[in-house]
């Protein structure tokens, strides 16, 4: 039998190799609301530099490949359908192009181009955070910060839940296919399945809770006292000066935007 | 003919892994029947065969007569009426008759032949009582009687009962006893998947021995029992009837008063009465 | 000092009826093993849960009487606090999976992390659990993926690790097979051993009668017998009150026409099997021979 290393301290320092994802969650998370922010003050130039900026940075963390899968069939879809359906339908008065029997105006064009910037600088920035940012680490590095602990279980537990409701959801259909309740054949059919489906998984899932929180009790869930942890997220002097440079870039960006719109 | 014919049947999960392998055997009706066996040798998949709920990957599954292939599971449960071991995965109504009345929507019954039959169902599963309570309100053990009764109601040919002694008190074993030995004398054939040797010892007549995805054994209870090698492999221990009677020798069977006969005979103090 | 005292304990559910629980009076002394009996909704998990505090901190309602232990007044403590010095563990081995560990490691881990243990003893503390309930090899697996019967030796360890004076286990065997279920008794009864206090509600009557220091059986809320094993089952009593006997017990009943000389109170199927056949001459392949 092998023990593995323990730490001296007892405790593993969460730190991937990758220094991107190394980062502290809570940074990340900083930088990219602090991202989406100044994005929205200014126009579609900064939107595109930032962009560029996301790609290289889920390039650098090696999580290109799932950056561009979800972020084209996701953000940039819905950016060029949006873009689309207002350079074709807004009513404006200056008519660059006729497609058919509509007009694109350059009203259209011009809102369309604004709202599909709002949406890619909120949307590649949510991408990128979701493709960076562990959910496990980041309840651990927000509950070292302070955040409650009933907060990071919900958190945890939701996520290990979801498969689990999914198995579930097999047998009960399953137990009540075997009572007379048809679930395959036509949509009709499955929507008439539909209460007896998902009822029981609710109720379930009701008395799940309720025994749940007799086990987290038995573990001592609610005991007054801090608690510790056998994994710590670390928080670099990378981390505290990228956070202090969002601030100041925040700051700026700020006064730039007021001062153009004072132009 | 029989009620439940399994010919040569496998089961292979999408996945390739092999559940059951060529199983076969027949249950007539008014027959009882427990499969046994350790977690893992097939008895729950072979099962789910029955009641098509899984379709055989090859081999065939016959209900009265029609194979379960050609038909949806809800179909073939007309005939086939499984409990599932935990009853928290059916039961959602508000009250108890209401569940147990559930299944029988769609057989087109008058009401009154309907409430009829939920009466019936309720009162042979000892919830006469509990009709207009809320299922959650009561133990698990009593909702387990629940799932029973919303199948009694449908009145299927074959009652499948999965583990049904889990968690049962002596009330509950009885009621069960007298549901089973109810079944059998309408002609209903009986089969349940169980641990519990003493409950099988006493209410189930043929016994299957199931191990490493197939049958080692498929005889009555009297003899399977005695199979120390079947046994074995189905890392169970025999009723207690049975290991007094291993003592003596397996002609005993589960007749107590063959074994007082020998055991007296055997005495080496006889006592004068 | 005993390691449970219960005095005149009363308790209603919230708008329940009637209740649960009727002057109780029942004392555990440090190190027992006792077994709760009786027909189901007799009272048997409700009494768990006011040894545990669950009841009244939990489910609210009324409660008239005291129940101290470990010398604790469990009504005036706080139900986090009590994690400590009671441990408890259910029937359903999936919902005692807590959801947020990945590994089994971690799962046992989780009610020290949460007593606030220091780092270093929590691995210790694990690390001597995981191997005595043989469950190295699960360590890395996913709590939720395992069966369920290595779940409940899962839940049991994650408790016994917080290493309570007093353990309260309600049903832990009734959805588990045999095997299962004797490897569960194996790490009870090493608790037991390590001089911890057991109460135990079970269904399976030889594993009561071979293993408890004491048997409660409970009716309608109250206690109806309190009693060795011996005592309980001999007392006609016992079946009336819809508990079921030992499987030994049963069979020497219907062995009374074979004449042979039986004690009449057998709590071991083995004891008896012995029994019979040194009164037919016979050897008992499964008994090694027995030293007096």
């Amino acid at each position: 039998m092998t023990t593995p290393d323990i730490p001296a301290d007892g405790v593993r320092v969460d730190a991937p190799a990758n220094p991107i994802l190394r980062l502290n969650p809570i940074t990340v998370l900083t930088v990219l609301l602090a991202a989406c922010a100044i994005s929205l003050f200014f126009g579609w130039q900064v939107t595109l530099c930032l962009i560029a900026a996301y790609l290289l940075t889920a390039l650098a963390a090696g999580r290109l490949g799932r950056y561009l899968s979800l972020w084209l069939r996701s953000v940039v879809l819905l950016s060029v359908v949006i873009f689309a359906l207002q350079a074709l339908l807004y009513p404006g008065e200056t008519v660059l192009r006729e497609v058919l029997f509509l007009d694109i105006t350059a009203e259209g064009v011009d809102k369309g181009l604004r709202i599909a910037t709002m949406v890619m600088s909120i949307g590649s920035a949510l991408i990128l955070g979701s493709v960076l940012i562990d959910i496990r680490r980041m309840t651990r590095a927000l509950e070292q910060r302070g955040t409650s602990p009933t907060a990071s279980y919900i958190v945890l537990s939701t996520l290990t839940m979801i498969p689990q409701l999914k198995a579930h959801m097999a047998t009960i259909m399953d137990a009540q296919r075997a009572r007379g309740i048809e679930t395959d054949a036509s949509p009709l059919v499955r929507a008439k399945a539909f209460l007896p489906t998902l009822s029981p998984l609710i109720l379930n899932s009701i008395v799940g809770v309720e025994e749940r929180a007799l086990t987290l009790e038995a573990r001592g869930f609610s005991s007054k006292g801090a608690t510790t942890s056998l994994v710590r997220i670390p928080d670099t002097g990378i981390d505290r000066t990228l956070r202090a440079l969002t601030y100041a870039a925040i700051v700026i960006a700020l006064a730039v935007r007021i001062w153009l719109w004072m132009q | 003919m029989p009620l439940v014919s399994l010919e040569d049947v496998s089961f292979s999960y999408p996945s390739g892994h092999r559940a059951v392998d060529s199983v076969s055997f027949a249950v007539d009706a008014g027959e009882s029947v427990a499969i046994i066996g350790q977690n893992g040798a097939g008895k729950t998949t072979t099962v789910k065969m029955i009641n098509g709920l899984l379709r055989p990957t090859s081999g065939t599954v016959l209900i009265d007569g029609a194979d379960t292939a050609a038909q949806t599971a809800a179909q073939t449960s007309r005939r086939v009426g499984y409990v599932f071991q935990n009853p928290d995965d059916q039961i959602f109504n508000p009250t108890v008759a209401k569940e147990v009345g559930y299944g029988l929507r769609r057989l087109s019954l008058p009401a009154a032949e309907r409430e009829e039959r939920v009466t019936r169902a309720c009162e042979a599963a000892g919830l006469g009582a509990a009709m207009g309570a809320n299922p959650y309100d009561l133990p698990l053990s009593i909702r387990k009687f629940v799932a029973i009764a919303s199948v009694l109601a449908a009145d299927p040919d074959v009652v499948i009962l999965d583990e049904p002694t889990a968690g049962q008190d002596l009330a509950g074993l009885l009621r069960l006893t007298a549901l089973i030995d109810g079944l059998q004398q309408r002609g209903k054939a009986v089969i349940t998947i169980s641990h519990d040797m003493e409950f099988v010892a006493q209410n189930f007549d043929r016994v299957i021995v199931m191990a490493d995805r197939a049958v080692v054994r498929d005889a009555r209870a009297d003899e399977i029992f005695y199979d120390t090698g079947a046994m074995e492999r189905a890392s169970l221990r025999p009723p207690a009837l049975a290991q007094a009677g291993a003592l003596v020798g397996p002609e005993v069977g589960l007749d107590i008063d063959r074994l007082n006969a020998e055991l007296a005979a055997r005495s080496l103090t006889p006592t004068t009465r | 000092m005993d390691a449970v005292t219960i005095e005149n304990l009363t308790y209603t559910y919230p708008q329940a009826p009637a209740p649960a629980l009727r002057d109780i009076d029942l004392t555990i002394g440090a190190g027992e093993l006792v077994s709760v009996v009786g027909a189901n909704g007799s009272g048997k998990s409700s009494l768990c849960q006011a040894i545990r505090g669950f009841i009244p901190h939990f489910y609210g309602g009324e409660l008239a009487g005291r129940v101290v232990v470990d010398g604790t007044d469990v009504a005036a403590q706080e139900i986090g606090d009590l994690a400590g010095t009671v441990g408890f563990v259910f029937q359903n081995p999936f919902t005692q999976m807590s959801g947020v560990a990945r590994t089994v490691f971690g799962e046992i881990a989780f009610g020290l992390e949460n007593l606030g243990v220091a780092p270093l003893e929590i691995h210790e503390r694990v690390e001597r659990v995981l191997e005595d309930a043989g469950l190295q090899e699960l360590r890395d697996r996913d709590p939720m993926q395992l069966s369920g019967g290595q779940q409940q030796r899962v839940a049991l360890a994650s408790v016994l690790v917080m290493d309570q004076p007093v353990l309260v286990l309600d049903e832990p065997t009734s959805q588990l097979d045999p095997a299962s279920t004797d490897g569960v008794f194996d790490l009870v009864l090493a608790a037991r051993a390590r001089g911890r206090t057991v109460v135990l509600v079970e269904h399976k009557m030889e594993h009561v009668a071979e293993f408890s220091d004491r048997v409660v059986v409970m009716d309608g809320g109250s206690i109806a017998l309190n009693g060795t094993p011996a005592e309980v089952f001999s007392d006609p009593r016992c079946e009336a009150l819809g508990t079921r006997l030992p499987e030994s017990m049963y069979l020497r009943r219907a062995l009374e026409p074979s004449g042979l000389r039986l004690s009449p109170t057998p709590l071991r199927l083995e004891d008896l099997l012995q029994e019979i056949s040194s009164g037919t001459g016979g050897s008992h392949p499964t008994t090694a021979p027995e030293v007096h």
